[in-house]
C-alpha cells in the first residue's frame, strides 16, 4: 500500500496486484511430527495454501547397499531387513528370493507357506500402522491406539515365530529360520478370528467417518496414468485403478496357489486415485491378507524348514532381479555377482522412495493440512526411501 | 467458477445428515471402549510372557565353549571380541565381550555355534546409563594367577604330549 | 451475591461496632467481592486439574488402556505433578520473539478465558455479580481471548504459532456469529439477557404446567431452542479449540500452533485457559438451554429464599448491645449463624443451593465428558471446512431457529 503512494505516476495497482500477499518458506520436518520419521519438506505456502513442496532425503541414511556389498549373503540379510522396519519380513523375503534365485537353491514347501504365512502377517501389522498413524496424521488419536492393539496380537505371533519384535530376520536363505507350532498356528486363528471382528469397527470409527471422508476424499488425486509414468507400485498403484499386483502377476513363494482378490481404488467416495483409495485398498487389504492367511495354514505339508547351504555361500557369476510385493509396493533387489562369496552390487529397488517421488506433482495448490493427509496416504517409511 | 449442480440442496442435505450420523456412530464405538476392558499390562508389576525364541541378550556356557570364533566371524558387526588362554577345546575364556551399541540380534553367532554354547536369551531389558556399559562381558572374570596357572597346565599337558608323541614313533 | 454482601455488611458492622464503627459499604465490597474472585480463581485451577486428569483418565480408558494411574491412589495427584514440573521448567524465549508480545499473550489469554466466571451463576444465590447484561458480556469478552492469541501468535516469530494464530483468530471471530445467534434464541424465547433470569424462566409454568419438570428446560420449550443447543455446543467447541475443531493447535500439522514456542509456567496459563474456557462454554450450555440449577424433578421452592440472611442479621442485631467484650460479641455472631443455620429455612436454603450448585456443575460436567469423548473419537477438521460449516451449516441453521424463535414468542407468548 505504502509503495502505492510513493508511484504516484504509475499505473494504478490491479485488485488481483493490490490483494498479493508474501510467500513463505516453511519447513516441514525432519523432526515434524507427520513427516513419519525424518522426511525434510520445504514448502512454498501462501497463506494456507501450499504453492510447491520439495522433499528432502537422506536422514536416514545408512550405506544399505554398501554394507551389503562388503558382507557375505547371509550377513547381509539382517540390514535388508532394517530397509523397510515395518515390513521386515517382506524385505527380507525379497533379498532371499533374489539371492535363490542366483544360487538356484531349492526351497521346502513347508518353508515356503511359512514364508508366505510371516510376510502376510507383517503386511496386516504394516498396514494396521499405517491405518493408525493416517488417523494420526488426520487428528484422530484413538484409531492408532486400536491399529496397535491389533498389531501387538501379530507382532507376538511374529515373535513367537522368529524371535524378534520388529526386525524378524525370519525368511533365510534356503528356507526360514523356525518352525511353526500348533501353539502358533492356533495364535494365528485366534489373532485371524479378532481381526475380521474388529475391522467393520476401524470403518465404524475411521473409514466412513464424514469428517475423514472430507479430508481425504478428492484430496490428493493421483489418476491412472500419473500413478504409471511416476512408477507409483502397491496399494498406491492400485488406488489409482490399476490392478496390479506382484503376488498375482509375477507370483513368487508359492502365492499363484492362494485364492485372493486385488482390491482397487474405485473412486467410492470422491475420485479414482484420492487419499480415501489409497488409504481403502490398505484396508481392504488387510481382509485379503488374512484369506492369505488361513489358506497357507491349512494346506502347510509337513517337511523341513531349511535347505542345507554351504556356510560359505558363493553364488555363481551373474545377476538377477526378484520382485516382491511388499506392504508399499515393489521391492526387488538386484544383486550382481562374480562368483566371490560377496555381492559385486547389490543395488535395491524400494517402493517408498518411487512413490515418494510424486509428492511435488500432487502437493501443489493443495492446503497445508492436505500435505500432510496425501503424505500419510502414501505410507512411506523413511527407512526405505534413504536406506 | 464451477457449475452449481442441479441438486446441491439435496447433497448439502445428504452431506449434513452423513455428518450427524457418522459422529454418532463414531461415539458409540468409543464408548463401548470407555466401558471395556484395557488390553495392557501394568508393566514393572506384571510382566509379560517372553517366547522361549525372542532374541535377547547372549548367554555364554564357557565350559562348552571351543573357541572356534565362529560367532564372531559370523556377526555381520564384529560386536564380538574374544580372547583366550590357549587355543580350541582346552583353551579358557579370558575375554567374551558382546558391544550391544553394535549388536543387531541377528541370532547368526548363536546358530554358527557348534557346541550351542552361545545363545540369545529372553532377557529383553538393555537399559544402560553410560556408553561403555554398553559393552556386556560374558566371560566369567579371571585372576592373572588363574589364567597364568592354566598356561602352565597347558604348556604342562603339552609337554607330556609331545614326550608322549616322542615315544611313540619309538615303540613298534 | 449484592444482596447478601449488604446482609453481611449490617450484621458484621453489629458485631464489630466499636472496632469499626464507621467501615463504608465499599470496603465491604471489596472484602467480599476479593473473597469471590479467589474462590472463583480456585475454581479455575480446580478446573484446570479436574479436566487434565479427567482428559487423560478418560482418554485412556476410551483407548483400552490405564492412563495416569501412578502419582497418588488412580492417579489422582498427576496433575499436581504435572503442574509442579512446569512451575520448574525453565522459561524460554526464543531470540527472535517481539518480547512484550510474548510475555502479555499468556496473561490475556487466561484473563480473557477468565472473564465469564465474573457472571456465571453456580446456584440462584452463589454468583458473583447478578448482571443484567451477563450473557452480552460473556459472548463480547470472549473476543480478548483472540487478541491474546493473535499475540501469541506473532510474538514468538515462529512460523507455526504464527499459522496457530491466525487459524484461531479466523475460527473464533466466525463462531462468535452462530454463538450468538444460539444465544439469540434463548434471549427472544426468556425475553432476558440475565443469566439468573433465564434459568429461572426454565423453571416457570409451561404449557399450562405450574411445575414443568424437566420439560420446563430451554430445550424443550421449542425446537428452535433444541437445535440452538446443538448448535451452541459444536460452536462452543470451535470457539475452545477442542477437537474435531483443534486446528489451531493440530500437532500433526502446526507441530503446537501457537504455543509452540511457549514453556513452563506460560505454557501451563494457555493449558489453564482452555480448560476454564471449556467450562465457561458447558456451564453456559447447561444454564441456558439445559435448566441451569434446576434439576430434572422440580423441588418446593420457598417463597422467602431470604428468611435465612434477614434472621442472622436480626438476631446479631437484638443481641449486639448486650455483647460487651470482643469475645462475647464473636460468640454471639458465631451462636446466632449456627441458631439460624440450623433453623428450618437455614437449612432448607443451603440445601437448595448445594442441590443447585449440583446440578449446574453435574450438566457442566456431563458437556466436558462429551466434549472429551468427542476429542478422542473424531478425526480434525480442515480449516476450510471449518469455515464451511461456520458459514453454511450453522449460521442458516441459527437464523432458522432465530426466525423460528421469534415467530414461536409472537403467536405463543407462553
Amino acid at each position: 500500500m505504502s509503495e502505492a503512494n510513493v508511484t504516484e505516476t504509475a499505473p494504478p495497482a490491479s485488485r488481483r496486484d493490490s490483494l498479493r500477499t508474501e510467500e513463505m518458506l516453511l519447513n516441514m520436518g525432519p523432526q515434524h511430527p507427520s513427516t513419519h520419521g525424518v522426511l525434510r519438506l520445504v514448502v512454498r505456502t501462501d497463506g494456507e495454501m501450499v504453492r510447491e513442496s520439495w522433499p528432502q532425503i537422506g536422514f536416514l541414511h545408512r550405506c544399505f547397499e554398501k554394507i551389503a556389498e562388503s558382507l557375505p549373503y547371509a550377513q547381509a540379510l539382517p540390514y535388508a531387513d532394517r530397509m523397510d522396519y515395518l515390513g521386515s519380513v517382506n524385505n527380507g523375503l525379497a533379498f532371499c528370493l533374489g539371492v535363490e534365485k542366483l544360487g538356484a537353491i531349492e526351497v521346502s514347501e513347508r518353508a515356503a507357506h511359512l514364508r508366505v504365512i510371516a510376510a502376510e502377517l507383517n503386511r496386516i501389522a504394516s498396514h494396521l500402522i499405517a491405518f493408525g498413524t493416517y488417523a494420526l496424521d488426520l487428528g484422530a488419536f484413538t484409531p492408532f491406539i486400536y491399529g496397535f492393539r491389533e498389531r501387538e496380537m501379530a507382532v507376538s505371533i511374529l515373535e513367537k515365530l522368529s524371535g524378534g519384535r520388529l526386525l524378524y530376520h525370519y525368511p533365510r536363505i534356503g528356507g526360514v529360520a523356525n518352525d511353526l507350532t500348533p501353539e502358533i498356528a492356533s495364535d494365528i486363528r485366534a489373532f485371524l478370528v479378532q481381526m475380521r471382528k474388529v475391522w467393520p469397527e476401524y470403518n465404524a470409527l475411521l473409514s466412513d467417518n464424514q469428517i475423514f471422508v472430507k479430508r481425504t476424499a478428492n484430496v490428493g488425486v493421483v489418476t491412472r496414468e500419473q500413478a504409471i509414468a511416476w512408477g507409483f507400485t502397491g496399494p498406491c498403484l492400485r488406488a489409482s485403478g490399476v490392478r496390479f499386483d506382484l503376488r498375482k502377476d509375477q507370483p513368487y513363494s508359492l502365492y499363484e496357489r492362494f485364492a485372493f482378490d486385488v482390491p482397487i481404488g474405485e473412486g467410492t467416495k470422491g475420485t479414482t486415485g484420492d487419499c480415501w483409495d489409497r488409504y481403502w485398498v490398505r484396508m481392504v487389504e488387510i481382509l485379503e491378507s488374512c484369506r492369505i492367511v488361513e489358506q497357507a495354514l491349512d494346506g502347510i505339508p509337513e517337511g523341513p524348514v531349511l535347505t542345507k547351504v554351504p556356510r560359505v555361500l558363493k553364488l555363481p557369476k551373474g545377476e538377477v532381479y526378484v520382485p516382491c510385493e511388499n506392504p508399499r509396493g515393489e521391492l526387488g533387489f538386484y544383486i550382481v555377482s562374480d562368483g566371490d562369496p560377496k555381492a559385486l552390487r547389490i543395488k535395491s529397488r524400494g517402493p517408498s522412495f518411487c512413490n515418494l517421488s510424486i509428492v511435488n506433482e500432487i502437493c501443489r495448490d493443495v492446503l497445508l493440512a492436505d500435505v500432510v493427509a496425501i503424505l500419510g496416504s502414501i505410507d512411506i517409511v523413511l527407512g526405505e526411501v534413504d536406506r | 467458477m464451477t457449475r452449481r449442480p442441479k441438486n446441491a440442496f439435496r447433497l448439502y442435505c445428504t452431506d449434513v445428515w452423513a455428518g450427524i450420523y457418522t459422529t454418532c456412530v463414531g461415539l458409540g464405538v468409543t464408548i463401548r471402549y470407555l466401558f471395556g476392558k484395557n488390553v495392557t499390562m501394568l508393566y514393572p508389576e506384571v510382566r509379560p510372557e517372553i517366547p522361549p525364541t525372542h532374541r535377547g541378550l547372549h548367554a555364554l556356557d564357557e565350559s562348552k565353549c571351543i573357541l572356534c570364533r565362529l560367532c564372531a566371524t559370523n556377526c555381520p558387526v564384529g560386536c564380538i571380541a574374544i580372547e583366550s588362554a590357549g587355543k580350541g577345546k582346552t583353551g579358557m575364556v579370558t575375554r567374551y565381550d558382546v558391544d550391544y551399541s553394535q549388536c543387531l540380534f541377528c541370532n547368526l553367532c548363536a546358530e554358527a555355534c557348534p557346541t550351542k554354547c552361545l545363545r540369545l536369551t529372553e532377557a529383553y531389558s538393555m537399559i544402560r546409563g553410560r556408553r561403555e556399559d554398553c559393552v556386556l562381558r560374558l566371560a566369567r572374570p579371571k585372576s592373572q594367577s588363574e589364567i597364568d596357572e592354566h598356561m602352565v597346565k597347558l604348556a604342562r599337558r603339552e609337554a607330556e604330549k609331545k614326550a608322549a608323541s616322542k615315544e611313540a614313533p619309538e615303540t613298534p | 451475591m449484592d444482596d447478601i454482601i449488604l446482609q453481611f455488611h449490617t450484621s458484621a458492622v453489629a458485631v464489630l461496632w466499636p472496632l469499626l464503627s464507621k467501615v463504608p459499604t465499599w470496603i465491604t465490597y471489596a472484602v467480599a467481592y476479593s473473597v469471590g474472585g479467589c474462590v472463583v480463581l480456585g475454581w479455575i485451577a480446580l478446573m484446570a486439574i479436574v479436566g487434565t486428569y479427567g482428559e487423560r483418565r478418560i482418554a485412556g480408558f476410551i483407548q483400552v488402556r490405564y492412563g495416569p494411574n501412578r502419582v497418588g491412589p488412580q492417579g489422582i495427584f498427576q496433575p499436581l505433578a504435572d503442574g509442579i514440573k512446569l512451575l520448574c521448567k525453565e522459561d524460554t524465549v526464543p531470540n527472535v520473539a517481539n518480547r512484550a508480545l510474548f510475555f502479555v499473550a499468556p496473561v490475556l489469554v487466561l484473563l480473557g478465558a477468565m472473564i465469564p466466571f465474573a457472571v456465571l451463576p453456580f446456584s440462584e444465590r452463589i454468583v458473583l455479580t447478578n448482571m443484567e447484561l451477563a450473557l452480552y458480556y460473556v459472548l463480547a469478552f470472549q473476543a480478548i481471548e483472540v487478541i491474546g492469541i493473535l499475540m501469541a501468535g506473532w510474538g514468538p516469530g515462529s512460523k507455526w504459532s504464527l499459522y496457530g494464530g491466525m487459524r484461531l483468530a479466523a475460527q473464533m471471530l466466525s463462531y462468535e456469529i452462530p454463538l450468538g445467534l444460539c444465544a439469540l434464541v434463548i434471549i427472544l424465547l426468556s425475553g432476558s439477557l440475565n443469566l439468573g433470569e433465564i434459568a429461572r424462566w426454565q423453571a416457570g409454568p409451561f404449557l399450562g404446567m405450574e411445575h414443568p419438570w424437566i420439560f420446563g428446560w430451554a430445550v424443550f420449550r421449542s425446537p428452535a431452542a433444541l437445535i440452538a443447543f446443538f448448535m451452541f455446543y459444536v460452536g462452543g467447541l470451535a470457539a475452545t479449540k477442542r477437537a474435531p475443531f483443534d486446528l489451531p493447535e493440530a500437532e500433526s500439522e502446526l507441530v503446537a500452533g501457537y504455543h509452540t514456542e511457549y514453556a513452563g509456567i506460560r505454557f501451563a496459563f494457555f493449558f489453564m485457559a482452555e480448560y476454564a474456557a471449556m467450562y465457561v462454554v458447558c456451564a453456559m450450555s447447561a444454564i441456558l438451554f439445559l435448566g441451569g440449577w434446576h434439576g430434572p424433578i422440580p423441588r418446593p421452592e420457598t417463597a422467602e429464599g431470604f428468611e435465612f440472611m434477614k434472621t442472622w442479621s436480626d438476631l446479631i442485631q437484638a443481641g449486639a448491645p448486650g455483647a460487651a467484650t470482643f469475645v462475647d460479641r464473636c460468640t454471639l455472631f458465631v451462636s446466632s449463624l449456627w441458631s439460624v443455620v440450623s433453623s428450618n429455612d437455614g437449612i432448607r436454603l443451603i440445601a437448595r443451593e448445594a442441590i443447585g450448585a449440583a446440578n449446574v456443575v453435574g450438566k457442566s460436567f456431563f458437556l466436558y465428558f462429551v466434549m472429551i469423548w468427542a476429542r478422542w473419537t473424531f478425526p480434525r477438521i480442515r480449516i476450510d471446512q471449518v469455515m464451511h460449516l461456520c458459514l453454511k451449516v450453522l449460521l442458516p441453521i441459527g437464523l432458522g431457529c432465530v426466525i423460528w424463535a421469534a415467530v414461536q414468542v409472537v403467536l405463543f407468548p407462553h
